[in-house]
This record gives C-alpha cells, sequence and structure tokens, in this order.
C-alpha cells in the first residue's frame, strides 16, 4: 500500500502521437481512483506509464514517494488486471497465482497459504486445479484478480477489467472489486470508460479528455459541479442538457435566472427539470422512454432542434404530443463559457417560480 | 453422408480401401522381399508372401558388416543417422526458437533486416550453397565429423518464420502479465513462451526429423569413412554395387529398418501434437 504521485506526465508514442500531456495526480494511500473519459483520450496509457509498461516521455510516476520512471513492471511492486485476462494458458490456476510470488523468491507455504486465503476471499477454491480454458469470463478475471491480490502490491491497477463480460456479471464483480477495495484498504488506480463503473466504483474520478485531466473530483463533484460542459456531457446518462443561452429556448429556461457574464451555454440536470405552471420552457413531448422507477421524456422545446430531455417519476402522467412546460429546481441551472469552461452556478430567482417541490408536480393524479 | 445408401457405402468403402493398397503396396513388397534369399527377387514371379530367411537376413545387416554396404553393420548406420536427424531436428528448433524470440521481442537496431535476410536464406537450400560450405567445413577441419554433418543444415529459416509467425499471435497482455509478474526475459522464455510452442514444436520436430534422416548429399560429401555413413547413404550404395548383383534382400531390409525411427518418432510427436492442438484456446 502506497501513495501514488504522477507528476507533469506526458507521452509520446513514436511518429509523433502525443497521448498524454501534463498529468498532474496525487493519489493518497488506500483510495480508489478510477481514471474515466472516452475512447483514446490516454487512460490506458497513463495506467501502462505507472505500471513500467510504457516508457515515460515527461515527467514523474512515483510509487510511495520513490520515482519508479527507470524500474522495469516487475520491480515497481503493483499488479494488473487486463481486459482480456492475461492468464497463463498452460498454467492451472494455482500455477498463475504462484507465477509471480515464485518469481520474488516467496518461500512455498507463504506461497500457498496466501493462495488459499486469496481462492478464499474470491470463491475459486473449488477451480484451483483448473486451467483457465475451463473456466468462465467472470471466473478468469477473478483469477487474475487473484493473481494480483496474492501479490500484496502497493498499487493494484485495473485496465477496464469487466468490459469483456456481460452486464449482469458486470455488476456483481463491480460490487466484488469494491468490497475488496474495502477489505484490502490498498491503493486502486481502476481505467474505464463505464461511467457507471466510475460513479460508482471511486473516491475520486479523473476524467480525462484528449490526454489532458479535464476534472478531478468526487462522483458527486462531478456529477453536481462539472467543470466544463465535456465533464457535464459526459457523467450522468442520459447527459445533461445545453442549450444556447442566447437562443429563445436557452432565454425561456433561464427566465428569471441572473446569468454570469460571458455564459454561452446553458446546462440543466434531467431530472432537475419539473413540469412548472408558468415561466420556463415550453415544448411538445415526443419519444418517451419509461424506465420503471422513472421515465426519460425528450421534449421538444421551440426553437431549439436537440429535444431537451427531462426525467420524471415513473408515474407521471404524461403522454406524447403533450404540451409541457418546466422549469429548473434552483440552483440547478449550470452556465458555461464559449470554450466550455462553467461559470459559477447561475443564480436562479426563488420567488420566480410556480415550481413546486418535485415529487408533487409530476403530474400525479391530483389527490 | 448420413444418409443410408448401402452401395453409395460399399463403393466408398472400396474406392478407399483401394487407395490404401494403393500406398501400402510397395511397403509391403519391400517387407516381404527382406524376408527372402537373394535370388528370389531376380526371378520372375516376385513373391507376394514371407520367405523364410527374414530372420537370418535382419541379423546379417545388424551385426555383421556387409562387404556391399562398405563393411559397416547396418546398425551402426542406423546410430549414425539417429544421431545427425537428432543433432539437426533439435539444433534447428533449438536455434530458430532463440532467433524468433529475438525478432519478435526485443528492438535492436536493423532488426528487420535481419528478419528479411534469414527469411531470403529460404530460397537457397542446401544444394545450391553446397560448394561454399564444403570449403567452410574444410577448413574448419571438420570433415568426417558428427558436428560436420549436422552443423550446417542447423540453421533453418522456414523454422524461424513458423515460430516467429507464432509468437505474433501471443497476446502481448500475456508479455505484460509476466513482466508484471517479475518474470525477465530468460524466464518468460522458460515459462511461458516455450510451454506454449509445444505444439509448433512436435509439428516441427516431425518434419525436421524426417529432413534430417532423409539427408542424402551432404553426408556423401562431407564423409569419407566408412564407420560415419549414414543409413540412407548404404541403401545408396549395397544399390549400386557396381558388376554383381544387387542384394535385394538386404537393400529391402536396409529400407525397412531405415523407416522405423520416422514412423516412432511420428507416433511420438502425434500424440503430444493433438493433445496440444485439443488443449490449445478455442
Ligand atoms: N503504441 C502506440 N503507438 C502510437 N500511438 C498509440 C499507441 N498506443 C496508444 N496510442 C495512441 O494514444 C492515444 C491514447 O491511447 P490509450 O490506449 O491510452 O487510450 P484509452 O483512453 O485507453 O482508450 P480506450 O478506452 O479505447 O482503451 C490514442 O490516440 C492512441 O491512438
Ligand atoms: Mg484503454
Amino acid at each position: 500500500m502506497a501513495t501514488v504521485d504522477l507528476e507533469g506526465l506526458g507521452k509520446s508514442y513514436q511518429g509523433g502521437v502525443r497521448a498524454v500531456e501534463g498529468v498532474d495526480l496525487s493519489i493518497a494511500d488506500g483510495e480508489f481512483i478510477v481514471l474515466v473519459g472516452p475512447s483514446g483520450c490516454g487512460k490506458s496509457t497513463i495506467l501502462r506509464m505507472i505500471a513500467g509498461l510504457e516508457t515515460v516521455s515527461d515527467g514523474e510516476v512515483r510509487i510511495g514517494g520513490a520515482v519508479v520512471n527507470r524500474l522495469e513492471p516487475g520491480e515497481r511492486d503493483i499488479a494488473m488486471v487486463f481486459q482480456n485476462y492475461a492468464l497463463y494458458p498452460h498454467m492451472s490456476v494455482r500455477a498463475n497465482m504462484a507465477y509471480g510470488l515464485k518469481n520474488q523468491g516467496t518461500p512455498k507455504d507463504e506461497i500457498a497459504r496466501r493462495i488459499a486465503e486469496a481462492a478464499r476471499t474470491l470463491q475459486l477454491e473449488a477451480y484451483l486445479d483448473r486451467k483457465p480454458r475451463q473456466l468462465s469470463g467472470g471466473q478468469r478475471q477473478r483469477v487474475a484478480m487473484g493473481r494480483a491480490i496474492v501479490r500484496d502490491p502497493k498499487a493494484f491497477l485495473f485496465d477496464e477489467p469487466l468490459s469483456n463480460l456481460d452486464a449482469k456479471l458486470r455488476s456483481e464483480l463491480r460490487t466484488e472489486i469494491k468490497s475488496l477495495h474495502r477489505r484490502l484498504g490498498a491503493t486502486f488506480i481502476y481505467v474505464t470508460h463505464d461511467q457507471v463503473e466510475a460513479m460508482s466504483l471511486a473516491d475520486r474520478i479523473v476524467l480525462m479528455n484528449g490526454g489532458r485531466i479535464e476534472q478531478i473530483g468526487t462522483p458527486m463533484d462531478l456529477y453536481a459541479r462539472p467543470a466544463s460542459r465535456f465533464v457535464a456531457e459526459f457523467i450522468g446518462t442520459p447527459p445533461m442538457n445545453i442549450l444556447p443561452a442566447e437562443s429563445p429556448a436557452g432565454r425561456a429556461l433561464a427566465a428569471g435566472a441572473r446569468l454570469p457574464a460571458g455564459t454561452e451555454w446553458l446546462g440543466v440536470r434531467p431530472e432537475a427539470l419539473a413540469p412548472a405552471r408558468t415561466g420556463g420552457l415550453t415544448g411538445q413531448a415526443g419519444l418517451i422512454e419509461a424506465l420503471g422507477a422513472d421515465m426519460l421524456v425528450h421534449l421538444i422545446a421551440e426553437g431549439h432542434d436537440h429535444p431537451v430531455v427531462l426525467r420524471l417519476h415513473g408515474a407521471a402522467e404524461v403522454r406524447e404530443g403533450e404540451r409541457l412546460t418546466v422549469a429548473p429546481e434552483p440552483g440547478s441551472l449550470r452556465a458555461f463559457d464559449g470554450e466550455g469552461r462553467a461559470l459559477a452556478a447561475a443564480k436562479t430567482f426563488a420567488k420566480r417560480l410556480g415550481a413546486q417541490p418535485r415529487a408533487v408536480s409530476c403530474g400525479r393524479p391530483a389527490t | 453422408m448420413v444418409e443410408n445408401r448401402p452401395l453409395a457405402t460399399f463403393v466408398t468403402h472400396a474406392v478407399l480401401i483401394a487407395g490404401v493398397v494403393f500406398l501400402c503396396f510397395p511397403v509391403w513388397m519391400a517387407l516381404v522381399a527382406s524376408t527372402h534369399g537373394p535370388e528370389a527377387l531376380s526371378k520372375a514371379p516376385i513373391p507376394l508372401w514371407f520367405g523364410d530367411q527374414g530372420w537370418q537376413n535382419y541379423r546379417d545387416l545388424l551385426t555383421t558388416g556387409l562387404p556391399e554396404a562398405g563393411g559397416v553393420p547396418v546398425g551402426l548406420m542406423m546410430l549414425n543417422s539417429l544421431i545427425m536427424a537428432l543433432g539437426i531436428t533439435i539444433g534447428k528448433i533449438a536455434i530458430s526458437l532463440i532467433a524468433a524470440y529475438a525478432i519478435v521481442y526485443f528492438r535492436f537496431p536493423f532488426r528487420m533486416g535481419f528478419f528479411w535476410m534469414i527469411f531470403i536464406t529460404l530460397m537457397l537450400p542446401v544444394e545450391v550453397r553446397i560448394l561454399p560450405t564444403f570449403d567452410v567445413i574444410t577448413r574448419l577441419d571438420m570433415l568426417n565429423t558428427y558436428h560436420g554433418l549436422i552443423i550446417p543444415l542447423i540453421a533453418s529459416a522456414t523454422a524461424t518464420f513458423l515460430f516467429r509467425q507464432f509468437f505474433l499471435t501471443i497476446p502481448d497482455e500475456l508479455v505484460e502479465a509476466a513482466r508484471i509478474d517479475g518474470a525477465g526475459p530468460l524466464k518468460f522464455f522458460r515459462d511461458i513462451l516455450l510451454p506454449l510452442s509445444r505444439t509448433n514444436i512436435a509439428a516441427l520436430f516431425i518434419i525436421l526429423f524426417i529432413y534430417g534422416w532423409n539427408q542424402y548429399l551432404w553426408p556423401l560429401i562431407v564423409t569419407t569413412e566408412e564407420n560415419l555413413y549414414t543409413v540412407v547413404m548404404g541403401i545408396q550404395r549395397m544399390a549400386n554395387s557396381g558388376e554383381s548383383l544387387p542384394v535385394w534382400h538386404y537393400i529391402m531390409g536396409t529400407a525397412m529398418l531405415a523407416l522405423i525411427p520416422p514412423v516412432v518418432v511420428v507416433l511420438a510427436m502425434q500424440r503430444l501434437f493433438v493433445k496440444g492442438l485439443v488443449e490449445s484456446e478455442k
């Protein structure tokens, strides 16, 4: 267990591809950090530089305070779990887990003890003598995790470990990874492009965009206070609605709100929009996605070509084609400047709204 | 083919059996011939069934030095062939494994240049480069030695190329996992690459052993001493015994004996080979 620090980290691949640029990040001991971002934004590259699988072009990687830039992966005392498991196909599960320890010269009985413990934790006891090909995808990934655990490394690195699994298994293993982190109390660095994974696992999320860090913060920070349009649109399903501030729709949405100077774009989360009697944005309900607990209504607002999505209670009575007027909840409006950077939150006039608390206003049959 | 049509089944089987008989007939003839006396094969109705000389013929072949074969027992020639074939096979496999490992996993200057150089030698079989090779071997004083028989044939572009192609199919993650597990280049080679190449090694072993066993031209050139003769050379010498009648019963007996090691290798390796195929991922 140790801290991991990245300082001015940069990576140029051959041919001049600049994959990572000026990444500064201090990861505390025992922290669960998730690197998230769209494909090709350099998440894997950062992880691989920490692991020592890629050379560092600029900056420093420190593990436990010591610079490891020039160390071999095997000397860094880290463990890594790969997307496609990367188990040694010719070795049994037991041998797979033992291999790293054997290379370190760990005594036999100590190896056996650690494997037994990891197998118990991961419910792999019945499979210890099987070959990887005789296991399901989920079991293989658990073996890969076991191979990492037995090493008792300073940091665990995961590169999209759940991407090859089906949805159910993915959420199962997600919980397993989370509880593993809690039990081991070790430093976890986890790469994914799945924001649900990022939100549910991370102590802090590092959101990457084009090789740079876009925002670092707790999941709720990123969700509630996105530093940029990019973050606002990346985090959350469906993403935050973004409207040009000067369009009719934007003006309607911001009616009564004092916008910070330089506001070009307005953002509002789907669940922060609620039907209101007066003011706000008026449009026609288009596509309606009933998700059970709640429903997504795609509102075709006048003067705005993208539908504005709002999330209503699952029991709300809205029909396609119905005219709706919606207003943002107080304090929920986000303002972004021309470059997409967040400005201080738009102040909403409390007095204006006919908007009542959302649960009441969701169009439930009046009682 | 699941239809139940007796006539079709019959015809299919007849054709297949005819094929088998056709292929096996020469071997059968050789086996039969090796059990007769020297005259039986020179006379008109060639025997199709075993004679009574078999025991005698084979004992002569294996133990006594036949003048027709240069005075060395076939047993010794078989041993020479075996040493040469094994030397060539093991040497070729070892060298091409290492060469392919270097080319695939290490970044050194002119890496692709070396690869293409190796690749180009594919186009130069022993026969083409025999004079310069002979010259080198003579200068190195390796005539009439086992290593003179083996070393010139030991490099194999084909095997290097095959191993290279196989190594390229091994996922990078496996290499990376091994690096993280603290395996250096040698450990990775020994613990991961070699076991994964088992099937390929077995298949190549068969091909290369037969290649080595059947070498004729090179041994003929570098050996002048009878006790280094290989069995293929022995057969040839017996068949071209000049004035006197060819000793067909001995020739056929030697041919039968010369069949045994390759067959043993095929059977042994095939088991490994099939096991590897069944075991390999998906
Ligand atoms: N070996 C390489 N040589 C050249 N460019 C590379 C190499 N590996 C990655 N890149 C480039 O670096 C950038 C970042 O790649 P990286 O693999 O880190 O992305 P990622 O965020 O992990 O994406 P994904 O979610 O698709 O895995 C990409 O533009 C990619 O094309
Ligand atoms: Mg990646």
